[in-house]
């Protein structure tokens, strides 16, 4: 790590997801607000155009350590949460909430590469909903991350259309 | 545009009954329901919304707050008072304003005087709901007080000296308009806007009374008391006007159960005041005397078959001539009065005396003593049997 960095590597993992997320979504043509990280659970709100402007309350998360579940041929991923925030992410409420989870390389140095041809963020994101789910008496809770739930411009477009219809 | 910046709580103390009905005021319709908490609401050339209709989501201060922010563009009015219109939404809303007030404060006596006025105000409305006399014994009348305990005092708002006197929350129709109860009578007005009803009507009677007054008319007051109207409320009113040369008091209705006009306002002269206190005069003078003691024989005595009240007339001494003053007993001062009356005796009462057209009437009576007589010319024997 730069001597002078202020954020530490946790800092700079949350800060990437927040760019990936925001990139995602101005690649949909959405638009991108924040929230106070510590205080209601939103990272990030996205908000498309259209029938009565619908919106999605993500909360970002990122690890080097997402890793794939065996017991189920690979298939999904299973990521443990602080207890507060998959209380947050089940509980109604009238806008939609997702989980957005962050799959980063190890090395720091893979984070991110720039060059005159791309920028590379690596890796990718997946998406939960949890909302519905049963409430958890563990400290921190797992959930499962199916690896077919990539966070793309499409799948963003399509949980937005989902969010206009209620049926998120 | 001023930015409306509120802790989360503030924003709670806007129910989802106000939100509906604040909507559909702006004409925006049900349209469908979404995620089974909140509803689409639609209106031609206005924007769709989603409305919640359940506090128990977790983001219902920060929706009600984006709801707020589209109203204020759609009514084009500051978010601060659209707050304050959706915070009372549910409730009717009564304002007692001084609306000629040239400095930015008011001497402290004269605000104290503008609470305790508007609370006499509404507390002298509530006495006369079901039950029209001239005066009333303050503090007497447990369902009026009972009301007055479930109004509120609202904020004070800024640019102007107005107390605003926050009835009960007025809850929305539960029943289509017009259906029948189970027992035949048609479906009633809650209690809570019978009671801004009933206020709105007084208000508005004493108005035109004391105008009617000014231009000649002596009949006007007495036809105002079939409205609610009384020396109480006459009290009341004359102690708001006080310095002031103008005062309004204005009824606004609960979005929650709308009517065809949402506000309605009476404004008060100083020259109002004189002819209000007089009004008070007479009704004082035609009202009830509390804890009157009569003494007389018992004339006549009626009870009908099953009754346990029964009414009597005695012949009793009433400002200085002798009058006759009916009452109605309780079955033991009933029995009490028969055996006075076939005694001889005279009996002694005590109520609260009141005139009823061209009779007198002792209300709340109970007997007190019997004085018999006996066969003495000049009643130098009598005696008190109890």
């Amino acid at each position: 790590m730069v001597a002078d960095a202020l954020l530490p590597s946790e800092g700079r993992e949350e800060a990437l997801s927040n760019a990936y997320a925001r990139s995602v979504a101005a690649a949909a043509g959405y638009t991108t607000a924040d929230h106070d990280y510590d205080r209601s659970g939103t990272d990030l709100f996205v908000q498309a155009g259209g029938e009565f402007s619908p919106m999605l309350a993500l909360q970002l998360k990122a690890t080097v350590n997402l890793n794939p579940l065996k017991a189920m041929s690979g298939e999904v991923f299973s990521f443990r949460l602080k207890a507060a925030n998959h209380e947050w992410l089940r509980r109604a409420s009238q806008v939609p909430r997702l989980l957005v989870v962050l799959d980063m390389p190890k090395p720091e140095e893979d984070w991110i590469t720039i060059s005159t041809e791309e920028l590379v963020l690596r890796r990718c994101a997946y998406w939960l909903n949890l909302h519905g789910a049963s409430p958890s008496t563990a400290s921190m809770p797992t959930v499962q991350i199916p690896k077919s739930q990539i966070f793309d411009v499409a799948t963003l477009q399509m949980l937005m259309e989902e969010s206009r219809k209620g049926s998120l | 545009m001023t930015t409306l910046l509120l802790q989360e709580t503030s924003f709670r103390a806007v129910s989802p009954a106000a939100l509906g009905g604040f909507v559909r005021s702006l004409n925006w319709v049900k349209n469908r329901p979404y995620r089974d908490v909140s509803d689409v609401y639609v209106g031609e050339g206005l924007p769709e919304i989603i409305v919640p209709r359940t506090q128990r989501i977790d983001d219902y201060a920060f929706i009600v707050g984006r709801l707020i922010d589209a109203f204020s563009k759609v009514a084009d009015t500051d978010p601060v008072i659209i707050y304050h219109e959706l915070v009372n939404a549910d409730r009717d809303v009564i304002r007692v304003r001084v609306p000629e007030a040239d400095e930015d404060s008011l001497p402290i006596e004269q605000g104290v005087g503008l609470v305790s006025g508007a609370r006499d105000l509404l507390l002298a409305a509530a006495c006369s709901l079901e039950d029209r006399r001239p005066v009333y014994r303050v503090g007497s009348n447990q369902a009026a007080m009972d009301y007055l305990r479930r109004v509120r005092l609202g904020h004070t708002e800024q640019g102007s000296f107005a107390v605003t006197l926050l009835p009960p929350v007025v809850p929305p129709e539960v029943e289509p308009p017009g259906e029948y109860e189970h027992d035949g009578r048609v479906q009633e007005d809650p209690l809570e806007r019978r009671m801004t009803g009933h206020f709105a009507n007084t208000l508005s009677a004493t108005k035109s009374a004391a105008e009617e007054t000014a231009s000649g008319s002596s009949q006007a007051f007495i036809a105002a008391l079939a409205s609610g109207a009384s020396a109480n409320f006459y009290d009341a009113m004359v102690s708001l006007i006080g310095p002031f040369p103008e005062l309004e008091v204005s009824v606004s209705w609960a979005l929650t159960r709308p009517v065809a006009i949402r506000k309605s306002a009476s404004t008060f002269f100083q020259d109002d005041s004189p002819i209000l206190r007089a009004a008070s005069d007479s009704f004082r003078a035609r009202g009830p005397k509390h804890d009157v003691r009569l003494f007389g024989k018992v004339g006549r005595l009626v009870r009908d078959d099953g009754d346990e009240d029964g009414r009597i007339t005695v012949r009793a001494s009433v400002d200085g001539r002798v009058q006759s003053v009916s009452a109605v007993l309780s079955w033991e001062d009933y029995e009490t009065a028969i055996i006075t009356h076939h005694g001889g005796a005279v009996l002694g009462l005590e109520g609260d005396l009141e005139r009823v057209g061209q009779r007198w009437h002792l209300r709340n009576p109970r007997v007190v003593d019997i004085i018999s007589l006996d066969d003495s010319d000049d009643g130098s024997d009598a005696k008190t049997l109890h």
